[in-house]
């Protein structure tokens, strides 16, 4: 019986309802954790592994040699690269394709490139509207490295003295 | 040579006194690090990577020139032995780049598979590292001598096995470098094995440079088809293209080495010349189709043009193989015809008894005495003259008897100039000296035989020999005698029980032989080509430079009843002239095939990769065509059927008698002879071969009487070659050494 | 290339050896060639020396680049051959090697300007009892100190 009447105090009373709007008070004032993505970002790590990515030597010269280690190491054979001899007898690439629909972004590739060329980024909100975009060649990987170098160099600034 | 007992390793192993440790362990599968030691070359233990540690000894000894005693306790693995070694390994790393993602070595290279065992991860070196210029040695070997450890083998492989010395270690301490006296291209006709000797990446191939890595290629077991000796190869392929070609160990065929034919011909395969769609001529002009239209273009062209066979002649390169050779003979014998020929560049493709081969690659090594008769051998058949080297080095002697003095690389002991006129009464002086010597009775043909002192001296050498051998080479196909010499050869190795080989027989052409791919009572290649037959067919024909009177022969197959049918597999001006139609076939390791050596070994071998565009293997297309022309006898479904039905005839042994007479000859005669890199359609295609010294080659050496004769003067071009005036040659005879098409 | 004179010198070391081996007289014969030749030797000289004594150039070469006593470059008229090794070396060598390129105004390896001399660091010549010391021509001076050296340089002509 007692119970009954303390439940109808209760109901009648909004206990929960002020609870809640306690809750909601208290919140009112404090920072809000919501990020409005794409304005608004979360942090990522410096070892963030997105979309990859070659890079250039401050002077403009292309870093990768076409040694062909990625394309060894790949696990998903993502990487395809064919080499030449330049004209200033430097190896370098004449095709170096990476097909994003196969990459798993494990990073091996960026773990095995001995002059640091190919690079995973930050990127990873990339969209491609045909089946063939899913490829990316040199010109784009490079391009992509040329937009982010800061960001790039920046990680990896970060992230050297645990190398 | 006593058997005795040693311990490697606590196993209990056996070995020859005298035998270095290295190679019993290599034997035993015990592996021990090494750089310098390589099993055909002499010991230099110059790298001192295969110290290991052996019981009574204070200090680690060099296993590669430690010899064997008995009861020796040796340890390659344990305290003493590792220390050394990874000591010397720092050593070595001291200087070495750390530029493996661009080598070409890299994957593959002896320094980086030992360093992952043996070197350490931090270098406690901390100075400048060397740095070395490189050298340019030629199309065929690129350089970077900054990687080299100086290990020799380079400069020993060039002073034991080439026999050319050409590249030295100048300087001393830091200053060492292995480099060539001046940067003018290396010469020898077998440089390409220092790549592989090279245990860095110091030496590698200059074609293959930056192009595939070497875990991306897979490696096929082949055989090289461009002489008589079949190296035994391996092809690497990425992407059904030849990539490289290494060579594939043989102890009784090419051992560990193989020609620089051999490993560079792959280039020609990519070529852009190669045909890649079936052509048919209509009115004149030349139109792509299809295989079936091509065929029946074919079938029907020879139908209507060959006459019961009447009026067909067929001609197949030498290079060939026994599956094609036998297809095709069958082919034109089915048609029923007996015109048929291989003997393109024989000025007197007759039905004489070819001069056997009965000595064996091996047995090479043992002759004391070698007589070799109308050949370069070194630049025709390296892998052979290559065992007669080491037969010199044994103490054998060599004696020659040919129209100009060559550049062998080892002595001459008797030399005889000859021009191709007087070859038979040069070969018939030694052979009267020889039965004189042995008190034989005289045939009638010899009596009026001159003979001078350079005769009876290669006959006492022949005599004095135990184990002598008559080489015969390629000069003599274009000798209008041909038959006499090679008679007059065996009768020599007869009288002076002598072995012989014949070396003329070039290519594939044993196999040639062994399908009797010759006419029994038909035209020979001479007559089908001077003949007014209507239906031809080609095999791989480039008349240019494949006919011996290209001229006429080219005439002959472009008049306007003729229907040719070509296959070919690279594109050529003339046959585009003469042809009707085009049939694209496999080139070198593209088919499967069988190459028959000049020991009769038949090797066979599948395709390293896929035929260029859309070209099929010859022997499917001469197959189809037989179909079509509903000929019996060609239901194969694959070449190994046909190799063992080819290889189960005989060759016909004709027992014709050659009389020997004073033929007729002209006063002043040609031997032309091509570079060993134009010898046949693939090589000729094979860019950085070309490039090199030796592809190089063109000149017509003529002595000054003869140049009088000729009204010729240094420069002046003969036969569309510059001449060269010297008296290294033969009187009557200019000597055409060269890469150009073949001039009557 | 080579003279006859030096053919014959050739000749005498050659017959000093077996037969077949006269590729043994290299040394000899490059020394001949180079004295004969002014104190060094050209690619040339070497070219003849290898086909006089039939042997391959590029042993020729070999040798003539790993013993100091051949000049593969030019020298001036007196070579100062200045030994560099431990005992030299512990006695001042190269404080005195500093004091000659100056004073000649010319680095090793190379000739002063009047060509007149030449300063060439080499292996130890076997007088370390006198340290250091330097070899000119066929004499040895030893027991060097600046004020030697000013003496012999006066002496050079």
């Amino acid at each position: 019986m007692i119970n009954k009447i303390k439940k109808i105090f209760k109901d009648f009373g909004l206990s929960e309802i002020r609870a809640g709007m306690k809750i909601t008070g208290k919140q009112l004032t404090n920072d809000k954790i919501t990020v409005q993505f794409p304005e608004e970002r979360t942090p990522i790590s410096p070892r963030f592994r997105g979309l990859l990515a070659l890079r250039r030597y401050p002077n403009g010269e292309e870093r990768c040699i076409a040694c062909k280690l990625c394309e060894a190491v790949c696990p998903a054979n993502a990487i395809t690269i064919e080499s030449e001899m330049r004209d200033d007898g430097t190896r370098r690439a004449t095709k170096y394709d990476i097909d994003l629909f196969k990459c798993i972004f494990c990073g091996f590739c960026e773990e095995s490139c001995p002059v640091d060329a190919i690079v995973g980024t930050h990127i990873f909100d990339y969209a491609f509207e045909t089946r063939e975009g899913s490829i990316i060649d040199k010109e784009g990987l490079l391009e992509v490295g040329d937009k982010h170098e800061k960001a790039i160099s920046k990680a990896r600034q970060a992230d050297s003295k645990y190398r | 040579m006593v058997d005795i007992e040693i311990e490697i390793d606590g196993k209990v192993v056996h070995g020859y006194s005298g035998e270095t440790v290295i190679s019993i362990a290599d034997r035993e599968g015990i592996d021990i690090p090494r750089f310098c030691y390589h099993k055909k070359l002499s010991v230099a233990a110059n790298c001192r990577m295969c110290l290991v540690d052996i019981e009574g000894n204070p200090n680690p000894q060099p296993a590669c020139s430690t010899q064997s005693s008995f009861g020796m306790k040796v340890h390659t693995k344990n305290e003493k032995a590792k220390t050394a070694q990874k000591a010397v390994m720092e050593f070595l790393l001291i200087n070495h780049p750390l530029d493996c993602p661009i080598c070409d070595q890299g994957g593959e290279c002896e320094l980086q598979d030992v360093a992952m065992e043996f070197g350490s991860d931090i270098s406690r070196f901390t100075e400048g590292k060397r740095i070395v210029d490189d050298k340019e040695i030629g199309a065929l070997i690129q350089t970077d001598m900054t990687r080299c450890i100086h290990c020799t083998r380079c400069v020993r492989f060039g002073a034991e096995v080439a026999g050319i010395v050409e590249m030295g270690a100048t300087g001393r301490s830091e200053d060492l470098k292995i480099e060539p006296f001046l940067s003018e291209g290396i010469q020898s006709e077998l440089s390409g094995n220092m790549i592989d000797v090279c245990p860095v990446g110091a030496l590698t191939s200059k074609p293959f440079r930056y192009g595939v890595r070497s875990w991306q290629m897979n490696s096929i077991q082949t055989i090289a088809r461009h002489d008589l000796v079949g190296s035994n190869i391996f092809t690497q392929t990425h992407e059904s293209k030849v990539k490289r070609v290494v060579a594939r160990d043989n102890e009784n065929i090419n051992e560990t080495w193989i020609s620089d034919r051999d490993r560079f011909s792959y280039q020609g395969l990519n070529s852009d010349n190669r045909i890649l769609i079936p052509k048919i001529k209509i009115k004149g002009e030349w139109q792509d189709t299809s295989w079936d239209d091509a065929l029946d273009f074919a079938a029907n062209g020879i139908k209507k043009h060959a006459k019961e066979g009447s009026q067909i002649g067929t001609l197949a390169s030498k290079n060939a193989t026994l599956e094609e050779l036998y297809l095709l003979q069958k082919f034109t014998r089915g048609l029923g015809s007996d015109n048929l020929d291989y003997r393109l560049d024989a000025a007197n493709p007759s039905n004489a008894k070819v001069l056997e081969s009965n000595i064996s690659l091996t047995e090479l090594e043992t002759i004391d005495h070698a007589l070799i008769v109308n050949s370069y051998l070194r630049l025709e058949q390296p892998m052979i003259n290559h065992r007669i080297r080491k037969a010199t080095l044994n103490g054998a002697s060599v004696s020659t008897i040919n129209a100009k003095a060559f550049d062998f690389n080892y002595r001459i002991s008797h030399s005889v100039l000859t021009s191709p006129q007087n070859t038979v009464a040069t070969l018939s002086g030694v052979l009267k000296a020889l039965l004189d010597k042995n008190s034989q009775t005289l045939p009638d043909y010899l009596n009026s035989v001159s003979v001078h002192q350079t005769h009876i001296d290669i006959a006492n050498a022949l005599l004095n020999a135990e184990h002598p051998v008559v080489v015969l080479g390629e000069h003599v196909n274009g000798n209008k005698c041909s038959d006499q010499v090679a008679t007059l050869v065996s009768e020599i190795a007869k009288a002076s029980e002598a072995k012989t080989l014949n070396a003329s027989l070039t290519g594939n052409a044993h196999s040639a032989e062994r399908v009797n791919f010759k006419p029994e009572n038909g035209k020979n290649a001479l007559q089908i080509l001077s003949s007014d037959f209507t239906a031809f067919v080609l095999f791989d024909v480039y008349p240019t430079f494949d006919c011996i009177d290209s001229e006429n022969a080219i005439e002959h197959l472009s008049h306007d009843d003729a229907f040719v049918v070509a296959m070919n597999s690279f594109d050529d001006e003339s046959v585009l002239n003469c042809a009707n139609v085009i049939l694209p076939i496999a080139s070198f390791y593209e088919t499967s095939g069988t190459h028959i050596n000049v020991d009769n070994i038949a090797q066979s071998y599948s395709a390293s990769v896929k035929s260029a565009g859309e070209s099929k293997p010859g022997w499917k297309v001469i197959k189809v065509l037989a179909d079509l022309l509903n000929l019996q006898g060609f239901d194969f479904t694959d070449s190994s059927q046909i190799a063992d039905k080819a290889l189960s005839l005989t060759p016909n042994t004709s027992e014709i008698e050659v009389p020997i007479s004073n033929s007729k000859m002209p006063n002043i005669t040609t031997v032309w002879q091509y570079t060993p890199y134009a010898s046949d359609v693939v090589v000729r295609h094979a860019s950085s071969l070309q490039q090199t010294r030796i592809g190089q080659i063109s000149e017509a050496s003529v002595c000054k009487a003869t140049a009088k004769l000729l009204e010729l003067s240094e420069g002046d071009l003969y036969k569309g070659v510059p001449v060269n005036i010297n008296e290294s040659v033969a009187e009557g005879c200019v000597f055409v050494h060269t890469h150009l098409p073949r001039q009557c | 290339m080579i003279s006859d004179q030096a053919k014959k010198e050739i000749d005498i070391w050659v017959a000093k050896y077996p037969e077949g081996r006269q590729s043994s007289a290299v040394m000899q014969a490059l020394t001949i060639v180079q004295k004969e030749n002014g104190g060094s030797l050209t690619n040339e000289l070497k070219q003849a020396v290898a086909d006089y004594l039939e042997m391959p150039t590029i042993s020729v070469q070999e040798v003539a680049t790993f013993y100091e006593n051949y000049n593969n470059k030019p020298v001036g008229k007196h070579v100062i051959r200045f030994c560099h090794n431990i005992s030299c070396m512990l006695n001042g060598s190269d404080e005195l090697i500093s004091y000659l390129e100056e004073k000649l105004d010319v680095k090793t390896g190379e000739i002063s300007k009047d060509g007149l001399v030449s300063v060439k660091r080499v292996e130890c010549l076997g007088a370390c009892v006198g340290g250091p010391m330097c070899q000119i021509g066929d004499q040895y001076y030893e027991n060097l100190t600046k004020k030697g050296i000013d003496e012999i340089l006066e002496g050079l002509t």
